[in-house]
């Protein structure tokens, strides 16, 4: 510059000055916000980091609350569970009879009738308080209603006079039930025939009525028509031999030889073979018509006065044994009008012993037990995700990718059972026990039970422990869904300490620079006045005398 | 010795403490104006003066002194390069700062830095729009997983709370446009009153030049002005030198935007804003009417201009201006609203097709006789006359003798008898009257003259011959009959005509030439040319007058700089939304971003989160498995595509794809839509519910007004939540799903599933792409942003950060430049103290000195005139 001026100096201090100012501000303005930068634009970069971080915090926080929340839920249910367990079966039972184990095997074991009879109370208010401890609530929710906590999941019903337990309306026994199939897989149909006429016809007309697997059969050629009277009573004879017999339907020469008759065709029976064996003796002869004679029954008519009827001859063949006939038609099922079941496996017509309860099953019926199955099965492994903080996210479809939420459904079922075994038999706890106190309250009230029912109640007592068992994994899982909440918990928590360490890195200064900062700024700014009082002052017109 | 005056030296010392007293007056005058605005240092131009001539008989030995110092001037002293980086600089400045003042205000607005506080610690800085979204997703992920009524309704408040800050921030954006609109009208303002005061200021300029007046403060202002307007423009400052006649010139300062324009085919970006006493002034191009004819004077029928509703309108004032804030420069006017012109007028020869009616004309006897065709007709004024001449013959009075002889027309003739073979006898030739008739008749065979003239005697005068011209119109003075010349050879000197005398003189017809012709915008644009004919020495000459005047400048998107432009960039520039015409104006356009981007941006966000919501919450009903069903809960299937189930969640076959392109159900994009045939399905032709169709569920959320459900057109200033949200008409959907939904209505409950609460949640963190085109459909870009809500507001932020940063930066580096460029500029121009103290003392002993000079010179003539010679008395 070859000239400096008044205006110029001063201006150029001015400019330094506010410069100095703008300086002395900023670190004032860094120490009082204590945050290195105020806005973007001092560092974009830095503002965007910082604030991702802090979205993550709040985002991390309300993970935090919601897997809080399950948290609570998930103890509440493990308290639930606890009381269920010990009304189950617990070792260390300080009560004589708590447990639903110890009072069926006190059944069992003390198979009297008054003691039963206690003890069938016992077993009804386990399962009901059983019920009761699955339809707990956390807050507003059903614990175990599963997906539908606004509901209370478990109700009884009583159905024929039994309880029957429902899941959110649906039977917890229901299964599919198992048919009788063809060997081409196709249903085995259960048909009537008319004993008269020997039609077959579908059960119902308006509904196909299929087999229950497991039904005993009995093989057609065995069951055998007589000739009946026009009210339907069979044709009875009465033989010589004191049997009585009925008359074979089937046989095309079912008719009677009466006495006369027979001896004329024995007589020529002799005849023939004295012409056809001429060599024979008679002992050889005799024997031959006694073995033609053998191949018939004596029979009388049956009409009153038994002496008054002709003796008839009928061939063996064509007659059938009262006591016999009676033993294979009888077993076999029949509707209300006598006419018997049958059913044809492949293409072999057969009939159904008696004593299958429940063998048949609608069309309406199957679909509704594979309906009310299938819906078991859905509930009992039905789905509801919370965040928590495992990523949440879905797929280009838009479906949750699981791995990345929390499925926090507890589903009643899983835990008591639900559906039939292999056997038929209910794996629902409750089931069961109802199963074996309807045994107990049929069973006779004096004296011990039979083999076979004790049998059975043996049966079902295990399975009742097989279903405890189940019961106890299913407690253990649930035990560890809390254990990896409550792991996720603190992992949240160290999150959120993290995340706040992490942005308060980015923001927030450190104070002994932030100070230095600005008690340099302000020492510069004060020199910069302390500089603008001598810029003013020196002039050579200070100097003029 | 030379010669001086006895009292000169009087004048030397009196000229001395003239300038002595000036340079103390312009030295106080300095130090008075050391605060004065724009004031430049003023110095006095003083020479040294010599009065007097050389003697006539100089000798070598004579010494010649000056006699004392004139003042010839009082300066200014400026660097006009210093000038120049300063208004350059200032242009720099003004852009740039009021750029970031923009940008910060924009920054204030959505920067939420160091905003918002966390209810949990109560730490600030968690933002508000930022922390209302996680607020949402924190009610979201609690009502997804518990689905109840109160989670519903606490989602619905945070989202009212979001809206509302959507609303909030839009508003301010929208009142920080219209404070910015405001500041441009006031700008253009500003610049036209510098504009004015600058042309005012070189009218006074000019003025007081012409008298000799430097007009030192004038030219202050006037660059105080100019500074001032540099702030506003980029502009270029030129001084040239403007004749006044008579050999004067005086200065004359022209202003001209400086060639911004990257464009170099653009020229719009030079144009004139001042020249001299002429000034432009600065306006919003206003919105032309394509119905205006520019070639007829704008009247009612034929307007310029629409108005805002597009109705055509006759006056500037009532006009409607061009969205994007386009400027006109107007036409240079003086200070009395006359229009600047500039005239040249070009003389040439008629051309051979106009010279040939007018010679067919010129003789023409017949008055009203036109030529040509019109509109270039000519027309006799007054006809044309023939020419008569006269000769008088006088004779000499010497007689005529038998063998005289004289000659005429270069014959010879004998005077003599007649008999004896002589032309004329002694008797004829001594009668006037026979030899005049004689010599007429010789005359009349003349070749010259036949013809051409009809030569006969004057009846009345029997010794006059006539010449009387055959055709009319002016004879040229050769072309004129000349008798003394060809009597010719008179040995007896006996032949002797009077001089020619006009009978009647030859006259050429008068004309009157075609009308005045006038061609707008020929041979060159803004200019007119005025064509007529004009007689000059007796030829016809067409005069073209070119009058060339200013036109008015569309200015182009990028042909400013300065504080004007930035705040027109901040008004207009649209980033990623701007359209494929808007690029072709400024191939730059799509990466400036002005207010329209911020607005725009969060109006997209608004919109994409409105859109994104409302489309969760509306559906149809699905089984467990996400495929859909009717009321019956029977899947439904396609048309077509027979036996598969349309399943939500696993995303359409190929064949189904394929079948709703057939079938024209397709996307914006072309893809296939399935929301649109389930909406079809819905109902039956004739309006009612289809039992065997989709089952739509929920409703939209977020609307255009809190008082519908009309979910088109969001924007930020509007989104709301919608009316049925807000009655509860409409909830949140948890899920499409039913649970084996069978033909009489039975289901299985779940009235806590909540898989579509989790889309609802999933959202707050999805990445999605935010396309301007959803916007502004014909944008340049399709693609602004990718990534979740929080991030698009982020990314909004961080842009704007950027672009403050950027213009931080370039402001200091400018503003630090120009502050330098003024304290150099202050150093040339500007008053020093040091200086002034040095210049008051110097002037003030000079003026002493002077003074000195004085009584000395006082003393030593006393001294000669008193006490010289008296020694002795």
């Amino acid at each position: 510059m070859i000239r400096a001026t008044t205006g110029g100096v001063l201006r150029s201090y001015r400019y330094n000055l506010m410069n100095s100012f703008i300086t002395d501000n900023k670190a004032r303005e860094t120490v009082l916000t204590q945050r290195v930068f105020n806005s973007y634009a001092e560092d974009p970069a830095a503002a965007a980091k910082s604030f991702r971080l802090r979205k993550s915090r709040m985002m991390t926080s309300s993970q935090l609350k919601i897997c809080d929340n399950t948290y609570h839920k998930y103890q509440g249910a493990f308290a639930s569970l606890q009381t269920v367990s010990e009304l189950i079966d617990t070792e260390n039972s300080s009560s004589d009879v708590s447990t639903l184990k110890d009072a069926a095997l006190r059944m069992l074991n003390d198979p009297t009738g008054d003691a039963r009879t206690q003890l069938n109370k016992v077993l009804d208010n386990l399962s009901d308080t059983i019920i009761q401890n699955m339809n707990q609530t956390y807050g507003d929710e059903f614990i175990f209603a599963g997906a539908d906590g606004h509901n209370v999941p478990f109700t009884v019903e009583e159905v024929n006079g039994k309880k029957q337990l429902y899941y959110r309306g649906i039977p917890v026994d229901a299964a599919k039930p198992k048919l009788t199939l063809n060997a081409d897989q196709s249903r085995v149909e259960v048909q009537i025939e008319d004993k008269n006429t020997g039609a077959v016809a579908p059960l119902d007309p308006n509904e196909a009525t299929y087999l229950r697997q497991g039904v005993e059969l009995l093989d057609a050629s065995k069951v055998q028509e007589v000739e009946r009277e026009t009210n339907g009573v069979p044709v009875t004879l009465y033989g010589t031999d004191g049997n009585v017999y009925y008359l074979l339907k089937k046989t095309p020469q079912a008719t009677g030889m009466d006495e006369a008759a027979f001896e004329a065709y024995m007589t020529q029976v002799e005849t023939d073979y004295r012409a056809n064996n001429p060599a024979a003796t008679d002992e050889e002869v005799q024997a031959a018509v006694d073995e033609e004679r053998a191949k018939f029954t004596e029979t009388f008519e049956f009409v009153e006065p038994l002496p008054a009827n002709p003796r008839t001859y009928y061939m063996a063949e064509d007659l059938v044994l009262k006591d016999e006939f009676d033993t294979v038609d009888d077993s076999i099922m029949r509707d209300e009008n006598g006419n018997a079941y049958t059913v044809t496996v492949d293409g072999t017509k057969s009939y159904l012993i008696k004593g299958s309860d429940n063998c048949f099953v609608t069309e309406s019926e199957y679909a509704k037990a594979c309906s009310d199955a299938e819906k078991l099965e859905y509930l009992a492994n039905e789905k509801r995700f919370v965040d928590i903080g495992l990523g949440f996210q879905e797929d280009e479809n838009g479906k949750l990718i699981e791995s990345s939420a929390f499925n926090e459904c507890l589903s009643g079922l899983t835990f008591l059972g639900y559906g039939v075994d292999e056997a038929g038999d209910p794996k629902n706890i409750y089931s069961l026990v109802q199963r074996l106190k309807d045994i107990a309250v049929n069973a006779p009230q004096e004296g011990k039970w039979d083999k076979a029912t004790y049998d059975e109640f043996d049966r079902l007592v295990g399975k009742l422990e097989d279903a405890s068992s189940e019961f106890k994994t299913q407690f253990t899982n649930q035990s560890a869904g809390t254990e990896k909440l409550k792991n996720n918990y603190d992992l949240l928590e160290d999150n959120v300490y993290n995340l706040k360490e992490q942005y308060s890195n980015l923001e927030d200064v450190n104070m002994a620079d932030a100070i230095s900062s600005f008690l340099w700024a302000e020492y510069c700014y004060n020199a910069a006045l302390k500089v603008g009082n001598s810029v003013l002052s020196q002039s050579l017109m200070d100097y003029l005398q | 010795m030379s010669t001086m005056g006895t009292f000169d030296a009087f004048t030397t010392a009196r000229l001395g403490i003239y300038a002595a007293q000036l340079g103390l007056q312009v030295t106080g005058n300095n130090v008075s104006n050391i605060n004065t605005e724009g004031y430049t240092r003023q110095r006095l131009d003083q020479v040294s003066f010599k009065a007097g001539a050389y003697d006539r008989y100089r000798s070598q030995m004579d010494n010649h002194v000056g006699s004392g110092a004139l003042v010839m001037n009082i300066n200014q002293i400026r660097d006009p390069y210093l000038d120049v980086r300063f208004r350059n600089t200032r242009a720099d400045v003004g852009y740039t700062d009021r750029m970031l003042a923009g940008l910060q205000e924009v920054a204030d607005i959505l920067d939420e830095i160091g905003k918002g506080e966390n209810p949990e610690d109560n730490e600030k800085g968690d933002g508000l729009l930022h922390a209302q979204i996680q607020d949402l997703a924190e009610k979201l992920r609690a009502y997804e997983a518990e689905p109840t009524k109160t989670n519903n309704d606490l989602v619905r408040t945070s989202a009212g709370i979001l809206c509302g800050l959507f609303n909030e921030y839009a508003g301010k954006l929208d009142k920080l446009y219209q404070d910015t609109l405001k500041d441009f009208d006031d700008q253009v303002t500003e610049i036209n009153e510098c504009l004015t005061n600058i042309r005012d200021l070189n009218r006074e300029i000019r003025d007081c030049e012409i008298y000799g007046d430097n007009a030192l403060e004038l030219r202050d202002e006037r660059n105080r002005q100019i500074d001032t307007l540099s702030q506003y423009l980029h502009i270029k400052v030129i001084y040239t030198e403007e004749s006044i006649g008579s050999g004067q010139t005086v200065e004359k300062l022209s202003i001209y935007l400086d060639d911004d324009n990257p464009d170099k085919t653009v020229h719009t970006d030079e144009s004139m804003l001042i020249d001299g006493v002429f000034g432009a002034q600065l306006y919003r191009t206003p919105v032309p009417n394509p119905n205006f004819d520019p070639d007829q004077d704008p009247a009612a029928g034929n307007e310029p201009y629409l108005d805002k509703d597009g109705n055509p309108v006759l006056e500037l004032k009532d006009a409607a201006f061009t969205d994007n804030f386009d400027l006109s420069i107007s036409k240079l006017l003086d200070v009395k609203d006359q229009e600047w012109k500039g005239i040249s007028t070009v003389y040439e020869k008629v051309d051979a097709a106009t010279q040939a009616i007018i010679d067919a004309l010129r003789t023409s006897e017949t008055q009203g006789a036109t030529g040509g065709t019109a509109p270039d007709q000519w027309t006799v004024k007054e006809p044309a006359t023939k020419a008569v001449y006269g000769f008088n013959f006088t004779p000499s009075g010497v007689k005529w003798v038998d063998g005289n002889t004289f000659t005429i027309a270069g014959t010879n003739y004998n005077v003599g008898d007649t008999a004896a073979g002589a032309d004329i006898s002694v008797d004829d030739a001594n009668d006037p009257e026979k030899l005049a008739a004689f010599i007429c008749g010789k005359l009349a065979q003349d070749p010259e003259y036949t013809g051409k003239y009809n030569v006969r005697i004057d009846p009345a005068n029997p010794t006059t011959i006539l010449f009387e011209a055959q055709n009319a119109g002016a004879i040229p003075v050769s072309e004129r009959p000349r008798l003394g010349a060809k009597a010719g050879t008179d040995p007896e000197g006996k032949l002797t005509f009077s001089t020619r005398q006009v009978i009647t003189a030859g006259k050429d017809a008068v004309l009157t030439p075609p009308a005045e012709k006038t061609d707008p915008d020929t041979p060159e644009e803004n200019a007119e040319t005025i064509t007529s004919y004009q007689q000059i020495n007796g030829e016809w000459n067409k005069v073209s007058t070119i009058i060339r005047h200013t036109k008015v400048v569309d200015l182009d998107d990028n042909d400013l700089h300065g504080s004007l432009q930035a705040t027109r960039e901040l008004l207009t520039e649209k980033g990623e939304f701007t359209t494929p015409d808007e690029v072709k104006i400024d191939e730059n356009a799509a990466e400036r971003r002005g207010l329209p981007y911020y607005q725009l941006s969060l109006d997209l966000l608004a919109r994409q989160f409105a859109t994104q919501y409302n489309k969760i919450n509306v559906g149809y009903m699905q089984d467990k498995d996400g495929n859909y069903i009717n009321e019956k809960g029977e899947l439904l299937e396609l048309g077509g595509v027979p036996g598969v189930p349309i399943s939500a969640v696993n995303g359409l076959t190929d064949a189904q794809k394929q079948a709703l392109i057939d079938a024209g159900l397709v996307d914006k994009d072309g893809n296939p839509d399935i929301t649109q045939w389930l909406e079809k399905t819905t109902t039956l032709p004739d309006g009612s519910p289809n039992p065997d169709g989709a089952v739509k569920m929920g409703g939209v959320l977020f609307s255009n007004r809190n008082d519908n459900d009309d979910p088109s057109n969001i924007t930020a200033a509007n989104i709301s939540v919608s009316h049925s949200w807000s009655n509860g008409s409409v909830s949140l959907v948890p899920t499409y799903k039913v649970l084996f939904l069978e033909e009489n209505g039975v289901k299985v409950p779940h009235t806590t599933q909540s898989d579509n609460a989790g889309h609802m949640l999933n959202m707050i963190e999805k990445n999605l792409v935010y396309n301007p085109r959803d916007l502004v459909p014909d944008s340049v870009s399709t693609k602004l942003f990718e990534g979740n809500f929080n991030d698009m507001f982020s990314n909004m932020n961080t842009i704007c950060g950027q672009d403050i940063r950027a213009n931080n930066i370039a402001l200091n580096n400018s503003y630090t430049q120009l502050v330098e460029i003024d304290t150099q500029r202050d150093g040339v121009s500007g008053v020093d103290l040091n200086d002034e103290a040095m210049n008051m003392m110097q002037f003030q002993k000079a003026l002493n000195a002077a003074m000195r000079m004085m009584t000395v010179i006082d003393e030593a003539l006393d001294r000669l005139i008193n006490n010289t010679g008296v020694a002795g008395r």
